[in-house]
C-alpha cells in the first residue's frame, strides 16, 4: 500500500535568467513501513523534495499524496493541522523548543491536537531511545545526540504516516550517529513506521531498505525499482 | 471544524514565551499601564470638569433643574404646560411668576422679587430652610441677606416692607409691608437675592406682560418653569421635542435645556477636542506597544518557527501573542487605573478652577472628583483596544511566520543589498551609509522622534504665551481698585467711594498713587456737528437696533439732547489715559477751564471723534449750573475705569476733580485707584481689610493680587494637561528611539558578525553603531526644529493661542534639553546591546542566525 505518491514534481526559484529548478519533474512512491534513504550531493533538490513531501512548503506544479490526502489542496491552516497529525520531522538541527523540557517537546504535538497522550505508547518510545532521565531538562541541556533522540521521539509522539528526517546525523560524531541511525531503524521494525531520511553521506543512506539518489532536481536512480 | 481542546498547552507555552522575555514584560507592563494611566486620568479629568462646572453653574445661575422656560406670557405658558402635563419623559416640574426687581439702596446686590411654587424654588435652591413657602397675600419667604441689609432680624412672624419695580420701562414701582413666613442662609456668590411672595399676590399684582413686550426685554409678569426628566438621556431632544409639540417655533423660546446640563457644548472643552484626545492616547499606547510586541515576538521568531513546524497553527501561534498581551494587561491595567485615578484627584482642582479670570477674590467653583465605575470600565476597555491594535501586526507575523524558513533562520530583509563601488570602510563612513540604505526605515524613526519633541515644544510655547501682562491691562488699570457698584444698573452704586473712604486711602503708606474717578450723567444738547456724527453712526446700525435702542434714537433726536457721561479724574488717572493726538499737561488741564472727550464707543468699537480740539463745549449741568470750556485733546478711559455698563446714545467728559466737585457738589467717587509701592501690594491689602472691609463689606476690592491668583489658576490648568503631555510624550520618543536603537543592533546579529569575521574590531563596529544612532537623533532634529520654525508657530497663533492675552514667543529650548537625555540613549544602548551579543562567539552567531 502507498503511504506517500509524488507526481511530476515541480519547485521553481526565480524567473528568467535567475531561475533555478530545484526539483524537475519528480515522481515517487514509499510503501507503509518503508525506510527509504534520499542520497544527493549539496544542492541537488533532496531538501527541497524532504519540505515539499512534509508540506512545509508549496511545489510550483504537480502533487503531493500523503494517506491518501492531497496537500496541495489544503489552505496553510488545514496543512499544518494535517503536519501534525500525519508528519514527524527529525532535523540536522534538532528544532526542539527552547522554552519546553523534554517531555513537553515530546508530547507538544498530541497535545496541540488536543488529544491525550497515549502515556505506555510514549513511555515506550522513551525507554527506546533510552532518554528516561532526561525529561525535565530543557533542550539546552542536552548534547546533540541526546537532543536529536529527543526530536525523534517527538516525531513519533503523534504516530505519524511518515517520518521525514533530514540530515538526522550532520551535527553528530560518527559513533552517536550510528546510535542514532539503529534507533530510527529499530523504530521502523517496531513501530511499522515509515522512514524517509535524507543524506548526503551514502554510508548512512546503506542502513536504509531503499535508496534513491537524486541530482539537479531529478531523480537519477532507484535501488527500489531494481 | 472539530473544536480541538488544546488550552492548557497554548497556556502553557504562552507562560513560558512569558518567562523567556522578563525584560520586554517590564517594558510592556510599564507601557500599558502609562496607557491605562493616561485614559483614566483623562476621563476622570474630564468628568470632573463636567461635574464641577454643572455644580458652579448650578449654584451661579440658580438653576438646578433639568430644562427650563421664562418670560411666558399667559397663553404660551397655558400650552406650555399642558404639554409638560402630558410628556411621559417629565418626572416633575415646578412654576412661578416673575414680578420684578426689589428696590433699595441697602441692598448693593440684586434683589429679585418671584412667585415660585416648591419645586421652582427648589431649582432656584432657595427653598426656606426655616419656616416655609408663602401661602397668605401678606406672607414673604427671603433670603437672610435681604433681611439684614433691611435691618429686618430674621424671625418668622416679623414685619418687612419691600418696594419692588413693576415695570421699569414705565418706572412702575410697588411698596408692600409683608410677613415673614421663611428664611433662608443668602449667598453672596449667586446671582441674585430671592423674595418669595404668595401665588395670590402674585396674581394680583404682576404687570400684564404681552408677548411683545417680553420680546422687547420687558420681563415683569412673566411665567416660568422649571423641568426634571427621569433621566438625563438625550435632554436637547427630550426638551425640544415639548417645545414643539407647545407650538414654540422659534429658537430661544419655549422650553430650553439647563446650559449646566449641556456636558460637551462648552466651548472650552468640546466633544470633539475630547475625542482628539481619546485618539492621541490610542496612538501614544499604540506607539510605544507595538514596537515592544515587534521586537520580541522578532527575536522570538524562531520559535514560533519551530513550533509552526511542529504543528501549531498560525491560529494558535496568534493566540500565544494575544494571550501574552492579555497577561501584561492583566498586570498593567489595573496599576494604571490607580495612578490614573490618583493624578486625576491631584489635576481635578486645576482642571475645575474657574475659567474666567478675575481680580476679586472668593470664587463660586466647586470642584467634584467622578469616581463612577464607568470610567474605569471605559479606560479598561479602551486600554485593552490599545493593546490589541498595537498587537494585531506582531499576532500577523507569527500567524505567517513560514516553517521552512524558521529551519533557514536567515535574517532575509539585508540580505538582496546593492553594493556600491567607493564603499568607505571607516566606521562612521560604513554609519552614514547604513543609514542612508535604510533611508525609508530611518526617516519613520527620524520622524516619529521629531514628533513629540515638537508636541513637547509647542506644549512649553503655549503655556509660556499666556502673558498676565497684557490680561491685567484691559481688567485691572491700577493695582487696586475699589468700587460699590454691582452687575445691574438698576441697583448699583455710583457714589460708593465716600469721602470717608477717601481719606482712608489717602493715608495709606505704602500706596505710590492713589486716584479717583468720579462719575454723574448729565446731558447735553447738540450742536450740529454732533448730531450729524450720530445720524452717520445710526446710519450704519440702526438695522441691528431693538425697539428699545430705536426709541433711545428717537427720543435723542427729538430732544436734541445726547446723555454725558460726566467723570471727574485725579492726576494718577489723567496718567493712565490712552491719547489720540497730542497728550496735553496736567498742569494745564486742571485749571478747570477744559475738558477731555473720550473718543471710544463701546457699541461699534471704533474710535470716534465727537469733538476737535479748541471746540467749545457748553456744558450744562443738572444743578443748573453752565459753563463753557474748551476740548483739550481726545483720550480713551481705561476700560477698568470707564463706566461700566451698556449704553447707547451718549458721549464721555472728562473734567479734573477739583472742576468735577466744584460744579457738582459730589464729593463720593464711582472708582478709587491705588497703585502700591514696589513690593507693597500685601501691605496695602491688609490695610484696606483691616480698615475700609471691616467696616463695609458692600465694598468691591479688585487687586492685582486676586487677579494674579486667579490668573495662575487659569493657566495652571495649561501647565497640568501640558505638563502631563510632555512627560508622556517625552517618554514616547524615548522609548521609541530606545527601542529602534536596541532592534537595530538586535536584528543585524549576524551582519555585525559577518563584520568582525572579516576584520572589524569589536570597538569600530561599537562607534559605527553608536554613530549610527547620533545620526538618527541628529536628523529628528533638525526636522523638529524645521518644524517648529516653519510651522507650529503659525499653527498654534491660529488656534490654541488666539487669547488675547496670548503673546507667542518663539523657543526651541524643550528640544534642546531633549538632545542630551537622546544623545544618553543613543550612545549607551547600542553598545550595551553590541556588548552583551558579543558575549557569545562569532561563530556561534553566525551559525544560530
Amino acid at each position: 500500500m502507498n503511504i506517500l505518491k509524488a507526481v511530476n514534481l515541480r519547485k521553481i526559484y526565480g524567473q528568467g535568467e535567475t531561475e533555478v529548478k530545484a526539483l524537475d519533474g519528480v515522481n515517487l512512491e514509499v510503501e507503509k513501513g518503508e525506510f527509504v534513504a534520499i542520497v544527493g550531493t549539496s544542492g541537488s533538490g533532496k531538501s527541497t523534495m524532504l519540505h515539499m513531501i512534509g508540506g512545509l512548503d508549496n511545489p510550483t506544479s504537480g502533487q503531493v499524496i500523503v494517506d491518501g490526502q492531497n496537500l496541495s489542496h489544503m489552505t496553510d491552516e488545514k496543512l499544518t493541522i494535517f503536519r501534525r497529525r500525519n508528519i514527524g520531522f527529525v532535523f540536522q538541527q534538532y528544532n526542539l523548543v527552547p522554552m519546553l523540557n523534554v517531555w513537553e517537546n515530546i508530547v507538544l504535538p498530541v497535545k496541540l491536537d488536543g488529544k491525550k497522550v497515549e502515556k505506555g505508547y510514549v513511555d515506550e518510545i522513551i525507554d527506546t531511545l533510552g532518554i528516561r532521565t532526561k525529561l525535565e531538562n530543557l533542550p539546552s541541556a542536552l548534547s546533540g545526540g541526546q537532543q536529536q533522540r529527543v526530536a525523534i521521539a517527538r516525531a513519533l509522539a503523534a504516530k505519524p504516516a511518515i517520518l521525514l528526517a533530514d540530515e538526522p546525523t550532520g551535527n553528530l560524531d560518527s559513533k552517536t550517529s550510528q546510535d542514532v541511525l539503529g534507533l530510527l531503524k529499530v523504530t521502523s521494525k517496531r513501530f511499522h513506521q515509515t522512514i524517509v531520511m535524507i543524506t548526503h553521506n551514502e554510508e548512512i543512506a546503506q542502513m536504509a531498505d531503499r535508496i534513491l539518489q537524486i541530482e539537479d532536481g531529478k531523480i537519477v536512480s532507484d535501488s527500489g525499482l531494481v | 471544524m472539530v473544536k480541538v481542546e488544546n488550552k492548557e498547552t497554548l497556556r502553557l507555552l504562552t507562560k513560558r514565551f512569558m518567562k523567556m522575555n522578563r525584560a520586554r514584560n517590564i517594558i510592556a507592563v510599564i507601557a500599558i499601564m502609562l496607557t491605562s494611566l493616561l485614559f483614566t486620568s483623562l476621563f476622570v479629568g474630564s468628568v470632573s470638569m463636567i461635574l464641577s462646572k454643572r455644580a458652579t453653574e448650578i449654584k451661579q445661575f440658580m438653576d438646578s433643574s433639568h430644562a427650563i422656560a421664562q418670560n411666558l406670557s399667559e397663553e404660551d405658558a397655558e400650552r406650555l404646560q399642558k404639554t409638560i402635563e402630558q410628556d411621559e419623559d417629565v418626572e416633575r416640574y415646578g412654576s412661578g411668576i416673575f414680578l420684578g426687581a426689589g428696590m433699595d439702596e441697602r441692598f448693593g446686590f440684586s434683589v429679585e422679587v418671584r412667585y415660585a411654587d416648591e419645586n421652582m424654588a427648589e431649582s432656584f435652591n432657595c427653598l426656606p430652610t426655616t419656616g416655609r413657602l408663602p401661602e397668605k397675600e401678606n406672607e414673604v419667604a427671603v433670603s437672610s441677606l435681604v433681611l439684614e441689609a433691611l435691618g429686618v432680624t430674621p424671625k418668622i412672624g416679623e414685619e418687612v416692607t419691600l418696594t419692588w419695580e413693576v415695570n421699569p420701562m414705565l418706572k412702575q414701582y410697588k411698596t408692600d409691608t409683608f410677613q415673614i413666613c421663611g428664611f433662608w442662609q443668602g449667598d453672596k456668590a449667586v446671582l441674585g437675592q430671592m423674595v418669595w411672595v404668595s401665588e395670590a399676590y402674585a396674581k394680583e399684582n404682576r404687570y400684564p406682560v404681552t408677548q411683545e413686550e417680553l420680546e422687547n426685554g420687558i420681563y415683569n409678569g412673566g411665567k416660568e418653569y422649571s423641568v426634571w426628566y427621569k433621566n438625563l438621556w438625550n435632554l436637547e431632544k427630550k426638551t425640544e421635542n415639548i417645545s414643539k409639540t407647545a407650538g414654540f417655533t422659534k429658537a430661544g423660546t419655549g422650553l430650553e435645556i439647563n446650559p449646566a446640563y449641556n456636558l460637551f457644548e462648552e466651548d472650552s472643552f468640546s466633544f470633539t477636542s475630547f475625542i482628539v484626545m481619546v485618539l492621541f492616547v490610542i496612538l501614544a499606547g499604540y506607539l510605544i506597544i507595538y514596537n515592544i510586541f515587534n521586537i520580541s515576538v522578532k527575536t522570538d521568531i524562531r520559535a514560533y518557527g519551530l513550533l509552526k513546524n511542529v504543528g501549531t497553527t498560525g491560529k494558535q501561534l496568534k493566540k500565544i501573542v494575544r494571550m501574552q498581551a492579555w497577561k501584561l494587561s492583566a498586570v498593567g491595567i489595573p496599576i494604571g487605573l490607580i495612578f490614573g485615578y490618583l493624578a486625576g484627584l491631584c489635576m481635578a482642582p486645576s482642571l475645575t478652577a474657574d475659567a474666567q479670570i478675575s481680580a476679586q477674590a472668593g470664587k463660586t467653583a466647586q470642584t467634584v472628583v467622578s469616581a463612577n465605575p464607568l470610567i474605569f470600565l471605559a479606560a479598561i476597555l479602551l486600554t485593552l483596544l490599545t493593546v490589541y491594535l498595537s498587537s494585531l501586526q506582531a499576532c500577523k507575523m507569527v500567524e505567517r511566520v513560514s516553517p521552512v524558513e524558521a529551519l533557514r533562520l536567515a535574517e532575509g530583509e539585508q540580505s538582496h543589498r546593492k553594493i556600491k563601488k567607493n564603499t568607505s570602510v571607516t566606521w562612521w563612513g560604513m554609519a552614514v551609509q547604513n543609514v542612508l540604505r535604510n533611508w525609508k526605515k530611518g526617516l519613520i524613526v527620524m520622524l516619529s522622534i521629531a514628533l513629540s519633541m515638537v508636541v513637547v515644544n509647542c506644549i512649553v510655547m503655549l503655556v509660556q504665551g499666556y502673558d498676565f501682562d497684557s490680561y491685567r491691562k484691559v481688567f485691572l488699570a491700577s493695582d487696586f481698585q475699589l468700587d460699590q457698584m454691582t452687575g445691574s444698573l438698576s441697583n448699583t452704586n455710583f457714589n460708593g467711594i465716600t469721602p470717608e473712604i477717601k481719606e482712608i486711602l489717602d493715608e495709606c503708606p505704602d500706596s505710590a498713587k492713589t486716584g479717583y474717578v468720579y462719575y454723574s450723567e448729565e446731558t447735553h444738547k447738540m450742536e450740529p456737528e454732533l448730531l450729524e456724527t450720530w445720524e452717520a453712526f445710526a446710519d450704519k446700525y440702526e438695522k441691528n437696533w431693538t425697539d428699545y435702542e430705536e426709541q433711545v434714537w428717537e427720543d435723542a433726536k427729538a430732544s436734541n439732547t445726547v446723555s454725558v457721561h460726566f467723570l471727574g479724574i485725579s492726576e494718577s488717572v489723567f496718567d493712565k489715559l490712552e491719547w489720540r493726538g497730542e497728550k496735553c499737561s496736567w498742569d494745564t488741564f486742571k485749571s478747570g477751564n477744559y475738558v477731555l472727550v473720550d473718543y471710544g464707543d463701546k457699541y461699534a468699537e471704533h474710535p470716534v471723534s465727537y469733538y476737535q480740539t479748541g471746540d467749545v463745549f457748553q456744558m450744562e449741568y443738572k444743578n443748573g449750573n453752565q459753563k463753557d470750556y474748551e476740548v483739550i485733546g481726545e483720550a480713551l478711559m481705561p476700560y477698568a475705569l470707564d463706566y461700566p455698563y451698556a449704553d447707547l446714545i451718549y458721549i464721555t467728559v472728562l473734567v479734573p476733580e477739583d472742576e468735577y466737585i466744584t460744579q457738582t457738589g459730589n464729593e463720593s467717587a464711582m472708582y478709587a485707584a491705588i497703585d502700591a509701592k514696589k513690593g507693597e501690594d500685601k501691605k496695602i491689602k491688609e490695610y484696606i481689610d483691616e480698615n475700609i472691609l471691616k467696616e463695609n463689606d458692600m465694598i468691591n476690592v479688585f487687586s492685582v493680587l486676586d487677579m494674579k491668583a486667579s490668573f495662575r489658576r487659569f493657566v495652571s490648568k495649561y501647565y497640568m494637561i501640558g505638563s502631563f503631555l510632555v512627560v508622556i510624550l517625552a517618554f514616547i520618543g524615548i522609548m521609541n528611539f530606545f527601542n529602534t536603537t536596541a532592534t537595530s543592533v538586535i536584528s543585524r546579529k549576524k551582519e555585525l558578525a559577518l563584520l568582525e569575521v572579516v576584520g572589524m574590531t569589536k570597538k569600530q563596529i561599537s562607534k559605527m553603531l553608536v554613530a549610527e544612532g547620533f545620526l538618527y537623533l541628529g536628523g529628528a532634529f533638525m526636522i523638529a526644529v524645521l518644524l517648529v520654525v516653519f510651522g507650529a508657530e503659525k499653527i498654534l497663533a491660529n488656534t490654541l493661542g488666539t487669547a488675547f492675552f496670548f503673546q507667542m514667543h518663539l523657543t526651541i529650548v524643550p528640544c534642546l534639553l531633549m538632545v542630551p537625555i537622546l544623545s544618553g540613549i543613543a550612545y549607551a544602548i547600542p553598545k550595551y546591546q553590541f556588548k552583551k551579543m558579543s558575549q557569545e562567539s562569532v561563530v556561534e552567531r553566525i551559525r544560530k542566525e
